[in-house]
């Protein structure tokens, strides 16, 4: 690696740091953004700049070493440094301090310099992230953390064999990257971070009056961010990231109020038009000597989702929406061993960021993971009213259906409970076509005694039920049917049969 | 102007961000160097001939228009490392891959360079692919045309510049779930060094736009339809013009 030495040999580099032009790069830009708040906008010195983003990246670790004193001959102590957790994991410069014999044993003569050294080409190159013609420098991983050597890919990739080119600007840049992210780690099997891109006036204003206050609440080794659940997925820990700001959106402790508003105004949440649009980057990837990246998600309609979010807390109602629609998403995993599962919630996280469809990951997390639990507990409360308007608004299911599902399946879960058909309710869930749904509801009538709406037997063109699919609606139907079941179980048992829930599901 | 439009299909392709490295993210259309790659690998041009400025492919046009929505998924490979001639090590990536893709792939130039390039495609020198060298493509069909002055009305397609600093009007359809444009700078071509090294000229910001997101950029010059696009546009990636404006060094 590069040292001091090498470039004090080069001539003096400057830069120049303003937020007018922006690269493009999320990376970049994040350390742009980080490197103005720190030195202000001008024209620096590379070593300088380098220097200023070092100082923060180094720690001491707490360890005491020792050196030796050429000019007294002993051995002194000093404090032992390295970069800061997880920017180790990218960084791999280590301290460098020539060493001495003494006593039998080599001990350096002053304390290891960990210092980040940049070197750049005589000539003028195109830097590969801005384009601009400037003295280039090999990029390493502590400057862009998503490239890999050279060596690694330049047998099938003939542009990899050169590696990346980087402009000072950009290399300082992107060492600067690292002050900017959040990040969260799951100890050796996950480490996630997150950076937001829009224009870089939007970033700086982002990161001086949202994440800085807010990565302030927890600094520790599991994250800089504080987070409702997390777990070794992207997308599961995304939506916890997601839950966590918007949080902060209508009402926060935390923010000042100029952060609340702006936080507000870049989600969408103010009449007004929201400004540049704000994408979250979400890359995930497992931490061992070096960084194995695993998924690289970038999420662009923060807005839509925070729509969903409001209309989430504003079905819930009660005196903490925030904390019911957390437990909603919390749920979903189980515990094996001494860990949790989290893939199901992962996968309803997923649909949920994708707009797409999370009702068959609840189907499959309530049937093959909550009910064969030993002392089985149903959805906690509000998870019913969160799918209910997820199904109404994003899968467009209709209201009225709807409701005839919510009250057929708390029919069909409570009748079930009561003649111990649970074997019915996995008959149900594993209908492959509409002729075993059909059936199966057929057997329901028989077996429970229960009157199936008939709004469920209307099928229209296509298979669908009321518009709807009708795996969608067997779905929904499980789901509802089973949690009932789980919340008979619990529940005080009914001292009479089911009549009056019957007379909810013929509505 | 006289266009050669190439109806391809691709049950596998994938097109690397040039950054990406150990997660490979895809562009959802061909970039303009794949595109003068595939050209190069129908008439048969070596790396070197391929990348030279002067001809055989100099003036040569390209776009690309996505002819339906495709399938999209994630892929581990194993790369092996290779060192003092023997693979020492083997390390995971991921590479994001579309399948199903459809394209009408665009290009323009002097009638002589495109009549052999048709020629070509029928009978091509080296596998013809998009992506990687085994994600190989079916010729549908293919044809040669006279452009017209189009709309510029754009969606499922490749356009010069940043969307952003562009005049847009986005045209909303009822209904519909799209992907937001992605927005990354490329390189037009390559320069090869004595090694054999390819460095890339005449980076320029371009934008993909999903197939179902469709706007109205006024400001966009040389937007041209053909017959066989069914009322939709197109506008070239590498126009000199374009490159003159946006890199001078792909000029030179």
């Amino acid at each position: 690696m590069a040292g001091r030495n090498i470039s004090r040999k080069q001539p003096e580099i400057q830069v120049q740091l303003d937020q007018e032009h922006p690269t493009g790069n999320f990376w970049v830009d994040n350390g742009l953004v980080a490197l103005c708040d720190l030195v202000g906008e001008g024209t620096y010195p590379v070593d300088k700049i380098l220097e200023e983003v070092q100082q923060r990246l180094l720690q001491k670790t707490g360890n005491v070493g020792e050196y030796l004193d050429e000019n007294t001959g002993e051995l002194r102590e000093y404090e032992k440094v390295n970069w800061v957790y997880p920017t180790n994991l990218f960084i791999k410069v280590s301290g460098n301090a020539p060493k001495k014999k003494f006593s039998g044993k080599e001990y350096p003569i002053h304390p290891p310099c960990f210092e980040l050294g940049l070197r750049f080409s005589k000539n003028q190159k195109y830097c590969d992230v801005c384009g601009d013609l400037a003295p280039v420098t090999d990029a390493k991983m502590w400057m862009f953390p998503f490239i890999v050597d050279p060596g690694k890919f330049g047998n099938f990739y003939s542009r990899g064999k050169r590696g990346i080119n980087l402009c000072p600007r950009c290399a300082v840049a992107g060492a600067a990257g690292y002050l900017n992210w959040l990040w969260v780690a799951q100890g050796r099997d996950a480490l996630h971070f997150f950076l937001f891109h829009s224009d870089l006036d939007e970033i700086t204003r982002l990161r001086r009056e949202v994440l800085h206050p807010l990565s302030l609440l927890r600094e520790s080794r599991g994250g800089n961010i504080g987070l409702p659940f997390s777990g070794p997925y992207l997308h599961e820990t995304t939506l916890g990231l997601l839950l966590e700001l918007f949080s902060h959106v209508r009402r926060s402790e935390h923010l000042s109020e100029e952060g609340r508003k702006l936080l507000a105004s870049l989600l969408g949440a103010e009449d007004s038009l929201p400004p540049a649009p704000l994408t979250l980057y979400a890359i995930t990837g497992k931490p061992g000597q070096a960084f194995n990246m695993q998924v690289f998600r970038e999420f662009s309609h923060l807005h839509a989702l925070y729509r969903l979010y409001e209309a989430w807390i504003k079905a819930l109602g009660g005196d903490n929406p925030q904390r019911t629609l957390t437990n909603v998403f919390r749920q979903f995993q189980t515990r094996e061993g001494n860990q949790y599962n989290t893939l199901w919630r992962e996968k309803i996280a997923w649909a949920v960021l994708e707009f797409s469809d999370p009702l068959p990951y609840v189907e499959a997390f309530l049937f093959d993971a909550r009910a064969k639990e030993k002392n089985p507990f149903p959805l906690s409360w509000g998870t019913e009213p969160v799918l209910d308007h997820y199904a109404k608004e994003v899968l467009n299911v209709d209201e009225n259906l709807l409701r005839v599902l919510g009250g057929f399946g708390h029919s069909l879960g409570t009748a079930a409970h009561e003649k111990n058909e649970m074997g019915l309710l996995y008959g149900l869930r594993n209908a492959k076509n509409l002729e075993e749904f059909l059936r199966v509801l057929n057997d329901i009538q028989f077996r429970l005694e229960l009157t199936v709406p008939e709004k469920l037997l209307e099928i229209g063109q296509g298979e669908r039920v009321a518009g709807s699919p009708w795996v969608r609606v067997k779905t929904m139907l499980s789901i509802y049917a089973m949690n009932n079941y789980l919340r008979a179980e619990k529940g005080p048992k009914p001292e009479q049969g089911g009549s009056a829930n019957e007379q909810s599901a013929g509505e | 102007m006289n266009v050669l439009w190439v109806k391809v299909a691709a049950p596998v392709a994938s097109f690397r961000r040039p950054l990406d490295h150990n997660y490979q993210r895809t562009l959802l259309l061909p970039p303009p160097t794949t595109l003068l790659g595939l050209a190069g690998a129908a008439l048969g041009l070596s790396e070197g001939e391929l990348w030279h400025k002067g001809p055989p492919l100099q003036g040569l046009l390209v776009a690309a228009l996505a002819l339906q929505k495709p399938g999209g998924a994630r892929d581990m490979w194993t790369v092996m490392k290779i060192k003092n001639n023997k693979i020492t090590e083997r390390s995971p990536y991921f590479r994001e891959l579309l399948f199903f893709a459809r394209y009408m792939l665009l290009y323009g130039g002097p009638t002589d360079l495109l009549e052999a390039l048709q020629a070509a495609f029928t009978d091509p020198v080296y596998p013809l692919s998009l992506g990687r060298e085994d994600e190989l493509i079916i010729l549908e069909d293919m044809g040669l045309e006279r452009a017209v002055a189009g709309e510029a009305r754009f969606f499922g397609t490749v356009i010069p510049g940043d969307l952003r600093q562009l005049d847009f009007r986005w045209l909303p359809r009822p209904g519909i779930i799209f992907e937001p444009p992605v927005v990354e700078v490329l390189p037009l071509g390559f320069e090869l060094d004595q090694r054999g090294m390819r460095h890339p000229v005449g980076a320029t910001p371009f934008t993909f736009l999903p197939f179902d997101l469709e706007v109205e950029v006024p400001g966009q010059k040389e937007v041209f339809t053909l017959e066989a696009l069914e009322g939709r546009s197109f506008t070239w990636m590498n126009s000199p013009s374009l490159a003159n404006r946006m890199s001078p060094s792909w000029s030179t």
